[in-house]
């Protein structure tokens, strides 16, 4: 049955060959939703459940999702900016989620990244830390317990990154913007990254996004500027640690 | 980043928190992009989670909106153009949000970090 809330939107185009209708569909939606004029496919609004709240760390900056313990339900990584630490909470298969589990890292973690950064099957988690003008590396054992490694240092104040294999090798490169340059830190293959320059982009980078944007088989970087210029850069990678900048765009 | 308009090239959407709008950039496929389509996603959008919370199909937005103490969906048309936003309720200033499958069930729900009360927000998706 459709919830109290449920409505649905009549759209005006055709029926696409990759449209789903989903098998749990009630029957009687779907002879209400044909009967839209001119309508071959039709869509619900999104519902939602009333926010169910957890309890993290001061100032949550940023989440990631993960399943960090392998048990193929996914897990969640809070950065507490004003405590300093991150917030593991343990997905539960009905999908609750357990008490967090917290590690310490540097000063004001704003953003978290989680990818396995060493190739062992695992996830890890990377943290920037905007006042401390580093990464904190946090090793996932694969079972849900973490090892804190590393800080790698980055300078200014360290944001989004993007994880990737930008050069030859099996461990993946990274690419950090901190507001002041968008920098490459290549992997050396042991659990430890060296700084590499920086790439072309506005003079505040932000976000950065990876993604195979020209279909060349090498990734390419996505890097948006904040207060600078108001731009989008594309970045397109040629999988030996360079880039070229292909396209830029006015945002916002 | 997703296939939004269903042409098989990678597009990108980006939240434009002073502007209030999100653009979205259309991929050609060679690493280039067309220029953009702004959608007005009310004030102060810090977040977008990519995800087909409708399950119709075709990926749809969802933005944190720190002024509302929000989360707005923006469903996908599957052409590239997005239809008008339906608004949730969560914690304080919301400024992170993150996508994801929490109950098995089929459908993506949602994550939010409430930036101002040491809280997050879980939304299941109940579209269905």
């Amino acid at each position: 049955m459709l919830g109290g809330s449920t409505k649905m939107r009549c759209t005006s185009f055709s029926l696409r060959e990759n449209a789903r209708i989903p098998l749990t569909v009630p029957r009687v939606v779907l002879l209400v939703l044909l009967a839209c004029p001119g309508v071959n496919v039709w869509a619900l609004d999104p519902s939602f459940l009333p926010a169910v709240n957890l309890t993290t760390g001061s100032l949550p900056e940023s989440i990631a999702v993960g399943d960090f313990n392998a048990d193929g339900v996914l897990d969640l990584v809070v950065a507490n900016s004003d405590a300093n630490n991150i917030s593991v909470f343990f997905g539960n298969p009905d999908g609750t989620f357990q008490n967090p589990v917290h590690y310490d890292v540097g000063t004001y973690p704003w953003f978290v990244t989680v990818a396995d950064l060493n190739v062992d099957g695992a996830l890890d988690i990377l943290v920037s830390n905007r006042d401390s003008s580093d990464l904190t590396v946090i090793w996932g054992l694969g079972d849900g317990t973490f090892l804190v490694g590393d800080t790698i240092p980055v300078g200014g104040m360290p944001f989004s990154v993007a994880v990737g294999n930008f050069h030859a090798g099996d461990s993946p490169d990274l690419v950090v913007t901190n507001f002041e340059s968008t920098l490459l830190f290549l992997s050396n293959g042991d659990g430890t990254w060296s700084p590499s320059g920086a790439l072309a982009g506005g003079p505040n980078p932000q976000y950065v996004a990876t993604g195979d944007f020209n279909g060349d088989g090498f990734p390419d970087l996505a890097v948006t500027d904040s207060h600078g210029t108001d731009t989008v850069v594309i970045l397109a990678g040629h999988g030996d640690g360079t880039f070229d900048k292909v396209d830029s765009h006015a945002i916002g | 980043m997703s296939d939004f308009d269903g042409d098989g090239a990678q597009d990108l959407a980006i939240v434009n928190s002073t502007s209030n709008t999100v653009s979205f950039l259309a991929g050609n496929g060679d690493g280039t992009f067309r220029d953009r389509v702004d959608t007005h996603a009310g004030v102060a959008p810090f977040s977008v989670a990519v995800g087909d919370f409708n399950s119709d199909g075709f990926p749809d937005l969802a933005i944190a909106v720190a002024a509302t103490n929000s989360v707005l969906v923006f469903p996908g048309n599957g052409d590239g153009t997005f239809s008008d936003p339906v608004e949730f309720q969560v914690g304080t200033e919301p400024h992170f949000v993150v996508t994801g499958d929490f109950n098995g069930d089929g459908q993506p729900d949602l994550a939010v970090a409430n930036w101002n009360s040491e809280l997050i927000s879980i939304l299941y998706n109940n579209t269905f």
